[in-house]
């Protein structure tokens, strides 16, 4: 099998785990009735609109309100309110993946729009920022400590990150996030309480970029001492594994230096295993985000999510859960291309 | 490695952490039966769930052991609460000593009567107070309602909710005070000041320099019936002394005891945690089994599925489930159900992928032994020590679910928990105040019984995988 076969196959697979999510969503969303409200609240709001438009042509009250009620009708047969929700499916799929689900009930973007797709593609990219970098810092240090440790299995060292690993995943990353604030922003004053930039933020665009990465060194800190632990601890184990190999004591006993050993024999084995890990996490690290940036009122997705739930808006719910998978799978197929990358085996 | 569980117990002994998980999850088991036994639990959620029963307390008050770390003293609540009282016709009364000493005055007097029942005229109720010099005020007067056509004697009054009355803000105690303070001290201030400075610096202040100073001393409060010609009794009656502090938890931003919040946290925690995690392990077990041994097309639409679960970002999911079928506990079990078996189910099939080719499966086919009963008496005996240990391996992970959702504000608003309680910390800006009584308890209660599992889970991997016995003896 080709590479590009290969990697044709991990992206269809990977698009059928997008629409099935869809679709299981979008059928409780249909069979709890959430959906009529959604659609009814679309009409209404369209309804509103072309009532202020035609106001000022049409001054009979009676035929006004004629005009609007044929309106209305119009509109809720084309929104298929007028079927079952199983009949308007289809419809409703379309709708969610191109995120055509009218108007947020509350949230706004910076600019003022209330419409979900500019809310969620404002809210995006902050949210890939905090998460990408969370994910990637993990893994820089969770790779240094894990190899630092597996040289010297049994130490007290070791012992204390394999009991630290299984502490932290008792540890709720938002609780963290909370006592951190207490800390380092109430008593310490040391970093902001929350958001992106400070307010108003700074015009130098230097400047406004050091004020990013102070509000995000705490959310960042939280999300890399919350997953860390593990890293290390799978870093090590798989690392430990590969080093007592045959193939790796011939390479020692061949006098070859240790960083070389290290660099060639056995990162290279354990790269695509850790990597696997990557993958494995991810679905977790986007979870911790939603709770993180809601803590930290980073205005990504995750504070969106909050807020949506808070303002009981369904339509902005359903979006949010598509663009989490969205990205979820995008994320994913990063990493498999990466995996061929660094595992030579895939590609023969 | 079946049933040899006094040999089990043992390595799991040998281990610090099986000792200190096996501990602290005693502690949790008994502090959850003492709140579900010696407790009313029916009491005690009234009094967490009631507005009645803390419309009294204080609001974001710390708790009083503050005052051991502290500098400046923080006045403690004081509550002079009474039970079945009669007072007969202004010959008897109920009498309440307060034994006042503190630098700071209280931050509001309130008085509550519960349950009243009078034969007559309808009483008034007078709360007087006789202070340290012995000046003595009227501080509350309350007018019980008459009977209402066709009531019958004994008449009952205040019985679903106590009558309240916040003395701190009573304008007839500020006008008694003004003229208290007029004739004995000759100090001339209005009403209306000794409204806004507060009634209470008033009440249990004398004027010193041109300012008034909190006077120490034996403050006697004194309720009696006025006007009555028969009987009055009360069931339930107290004066609160506001102070800065309450109890053992402090209090949140509406005045609920956090302490009895708390309380209810543990059972409702566990239960959810390990009900779940019961549940999960079963199904994820059984499909697993039924996988892995099956084979076939069976097999591959249970791996199909548990495959396509596994790879899914869970909790948008969850909170999206949740929040269609709303927040309720049994809901939220079942979505944790839901999505929770596919791993198991994965990690079990490939178990039992194994298990079948061994060699005593295979006799005992020979033998013409059924595929029940393969399952049942070959292969699960083997499995049931992995199966026990991924029950407590699970749990803490719904623990800790059910807090995120808890915090996302998906709990089930009839059951505190301890992630709600810290929802609404953070919704109420407990954070940016730093009301740390409030913000920390939850969240150590919460890792504290995660932990609890995770340690149990550590303890009992050298036993149910002797492979890696060698590591903790280390």
């Amino acid at each position: 099998m080709g590479v590009y076969t290969r990697l044709a196959l991990k992206a269809l697979s990977l698009i059928i785990v997008l629409f099935g999510v869809l679709l299981f969503v979008v059928i409780i969303f249909g069979a709890t009735g959430l959906s009529d409200r959604v659609l009814s609240s679309i009409v209404n709001e369209e309804v509103r609109l072309y009532r202020q438009s035609v106001a000022s042509q049409i001054r009979d009250p009676e035929a006004l309100e004629a005009a609007v009620t044929k309106f209305r009708a119009e509109l809720v047969r084309s929104y298929g309110l007028d079927r079952p929700w199983y009949e308007r499916l289809p419809n409703m799929l379309l709708r969610v993946i191109l995120l055509d689900l009218g108007r947020a009930r509350l949230a706004q973007t910076f600019t003022g729009s209330n419409v979900i797709s500019d809310i969620i593609m404002e809210r995006l990219p902050n949210t890939v920022i905090l998460v990408s970098t969370a994910i990637a810092i993990n893994f820089l240090i969770g790779i240094f400590l894990g190899v630092r440790v597996a040289t010297k299995p049994g130490s007290r060292l070791d012992r204390a990150t394999s009991f630290l690993s299984a502490v932290s995943y008792a540890v709720p990353t938002w609780w963290l996030g909370i006592l951190f604030i207490l800390v380092f922003a109430f008593y310490l004053r040391l970093f902001p309480y929350g958001g992106l930039y400070s307010s108003p933020p700074p015009s130098d665009p230097l400047m406004r970029w050091l004020d990013i990465i102070w509000h995000a060194t705490l959310p960042i800190t939280v999300l890399v001492i919350v997953n860390v632990g593990l890293t290390i601890y799978v870093t090590r184990t798989i690392v430990l594994n590969i080093a007592q190999e045959d193939f790796v004591q011939v390479a020692r006993v061949k006098g070859l230096p240790e960083g070389l050993v290290n660099r060639r024999y056995v990162m290279r084995v354990a790269a695509p295993p850790i990597l696997t890990n990557i993958i494995l996490g991810l679905a977790g690290s986007i979870g911790g985000a939603i709770l993180t940036e809601t803590v930290f009122s980073w205005p990504g997705m995750g504070t969106l999510f909050f807020e949506a739930i808070v303002q009981s808006d369904e339509a902005l719910i359903l979006s949010l859960v598509y663009m989490f998978t969205l990205v979820y799978v995008v994320a994913r197929f990063v990493l498999e291309v990466l995996y061929m990358v660094v595992d030579p085996r895939v590609r023969i | 490695m079946s049933l040899r569980l006094g040999g089990g117990f043992k390595i799991y002994w040998s281990t610090w952490t099986g000792r200190a998980g096996l501990a602290l999850l005693i502690v949790l088991a008994i502090v959850s039966i003492y709140t579900l036994t010696v407790l009313p639990v029916a009491e005690i959620s009234r009094q967490w769930n009631d507005p009645q029963h803390w419309a009294d307390y204080p609001k974001s008050a710390p708790p009083t052991w503050v005052n051991l770390f502290s500098e400046r003293r923080l006045l403690e609540t004081i509550s002079l609460s009474f039970t079945g009282a009669r007072l007969s016709g202004g010959a008897k009364s109920q009498d309440l000593i307060l034994n006042y000493q503190a630098e700071t005055f209280p931050t509001y007097i309130s008085l509550s009567i519960e349950g009243l029942e009078y034969t007559g005229t309808p009483p008034v109720l007078v709360l007087s107070v006789v202070r340290p010099d012995g000046y003595s005020v009227e501080a509350a007067r309350i007018v019980v309602p008459p009977p209402r056509p066709g009531e019958n004697p004994p008449i009952t009054r205040y019985e679903q909710a106590p009558e309240r009355v916040l003395i701190s803000s009573s304008d007839d105690l500020a006008r008694n005070l003004a003229q208290l303070y007029a004739d004995k001290f000759d100090v001339l201030v209005s009403p209306t000041r000794v409204l806004q400075e507060g009634v209470q610096r008033y009440l249990m202040g004398v004027p010193r320099g041109g300012s008034i100073v909190p006077l120490d001393g034996v403050y006697r409060f004194t309720l009696t019936a006025l006007q009555s010609s028969g009987e009055t009794s009360i069931e339930r009656g107290r004066v609160l002394i506001g102070g800065e502090a309450y109890g053992l938890m402090g209090t949140d931003v509406i005045g609920r005891d956090l302490a009895i919040g708390l309380l209810l946290g543990f059972p409702i925690s566990l239960f959810i945690g390990v009900v779940t995690s019961v549940i999960v392990t079963g199904i994820g077990a059984a499909l697993g089994l039924v996988s892995g041994y099956m084979g076939g097309k069976v097999d591959n639409v249970i791996q199909r599925l548990a495959d396509f679960m596994n790879n899914i970002p869970l909790l948008p999911i969850l909170i999206f489930l949740v929040f269609s079928f709303g927040a309720k506990l049994w809901v939220i079990i079942l979505v944790f159900v839901a999505f929770g078996w596919p791993g198991l189910t994965i990690v079990t099939r490939s178990i039992i992928l194994q298990l079948r080719e061994s060699q005593f499966i295979e006799s005992a086919r020979a033998v013409g032994a059924s595929s029940l009963r393969i399952l049942a008496r070959h292969i699960f005996p083997h499995i049931a020590p992995f199966i026990i240990a991924q029950i407590i391996f699970f749990t803490p992970s719904f623990i800790l679910l059910e807090a995120a959702l808890s915090f996302l504000g998906l709990g089930d608003p009839s059951l505190p928990t301890w992630g709600q309680i810290l929802e609404l910390g953070f919704r109420s800006a407990a954070v940016y105040l730093g009301y740390w009584w409030w913000i920390l308890p939850p969240g150590l209660l919460i890792i504290i019984t995660s932990i609890t599992f995770v340690m149990i889970s550590l303890g009992l991997e050298p036993v149910i995988n002797p492979r890696v016995r060698g590591r903790f003896r280390a």
